[in-house]
């Protein structure tokens, strides 16, 4: 009885399993068939896996998104603008542009929701908000101008000369350096103007 | 000794957390000391569930860049107080450059110890 020839199919296997434990598959949270249900314009807001702990310790049971972005669809592939802060020491912060794959992915997100403001102006609002990539992203949280954006700024400032006015709910903030208004992702997704696409 | 001085230091830490001036003090104090991870610490965690930890972090950083452009803090001094859950505070800030400002900030309590709040 040859020992090796009896335990080996077991030792790769056992090899299998540990390979596939420790090697998360990381897909986007979105199913593929949504995909062909988005349009320029949309917004797409993320509960990130940062936050999630934050929000059950603050007792909140609901999902609570904490960034969005903006759907571009170009050549037919669903992209997402956004205003993010560096998160490397040697990457840039800002505004850019990246695959809806990326931006939903499951190492990012706990939770995805794709919301369509009314009137059907969201091809002029994309078109915009591509008029401010390579924007810094906006640590001092200003909404005076636009010199510099962050998430929620970037997409009420696309859509606000299409009269569509995402900024009805601002929460004032008093810290050092900071004495202002604040607008925050779940503020926006709470607006009525917003029709559900999808949400997971 | 050193582990009188870490229980010391964990005393101190959870000490602070109980008390809202304190909180409030130490929020500065980490700021000052460009502390980012400290002072995201005492942020409540309803503020950072809601914008997230990377914007958080940044709005921290700049808050500590605004200070160390002023030189430091000189001293600081707190009043207000805490009524149930919420807490009001006012804090008189003196620069090294000078400049003396006076902020308002609030405070909530959480399961955890009081929080650095939205307003």
């Amino acid at each position: 009885m040859n020992y090796f020839s009896l335990f080996s199919p077991l030792f790769a296997g056992f090899l299998l399993l540990v390979a596939s434990d420790s090697t998360p598959v990381l897909r986007s949270l979105i199913p593929i068939e949504t995909y062909a249900q988005l349009k320029s314009g949309d917004l797409i807001f993320r509960q990130g896996s940062d936050t999630a702990s934050a929000v059950v310790l603050a007792g909140k049971t609901k999902s609570i998104y904490s960034h969005v972005g903006m759907i571009v669809i170009k050549n037919k592939a669903a992209l997402v603008i956004h205003a993010v802060p560096a998160e490397t020491k040697n990457e840039v912060g800002g505004v850019k542009l990246e695959s809806v794959d990326l931006f939903t992915r499951s190492d990012r997100a706990v939770h995805v929701a794709i919301m369509r403001p009314q009137y059907n102006v969201g091809e002029n609002a994309a078109k915009k908000a591509l008029t401010y990539i390579g924007k810094p992203f906006d640590a001092a949280f200003n909404l005076q101008d636009d010199s510099a954006l962050y998430c929620t700024e970037l997409v009420a400032r696309s859509y606000l000369p299409f009269n569509i006015n995402l900024y009805k709910k601002l929460q004032i903030v008093r810290l050092p350096f900071f004495n202002g208004q604040f607008l925050l992702p779940q503020d926006i997704f709470e607006q009525t103007q917003l029709i559900k696409v999808w949400i997971g | 000794m050193k582990k009188l001085f870490i229980a010391l230091f964990v005393l101190l830490l959870v000490a602070c957390s109980q008390n809202p001036k304190g909180v409030v003090e130490a929020y500065y104090n980490n700021l000052d000391n460009g502390e980012i991870t400290e002072a995201y610490k005492l942020m409540s965690k309803q503020l950072t569930g809601q914008a997230g930890e990377q914007k958080i972090r940044a709005m921290l950083q700049e808050q500590a860049k605004g200070m160390q452009k002023k030189g430091g803090i000189v001293s600081l001094a707190t009043e207000g107080e805490a009524k149930g859950e919420i807490g009001e505070f006012t804090v008189h800030i003196v620069y090294k450059d000078g400049t003396k400002k006076d902020d308002k900030v609030s405070v909530t309590k959480e399961a955890d110890g009081w929080k650095i709040s939205l307003r």
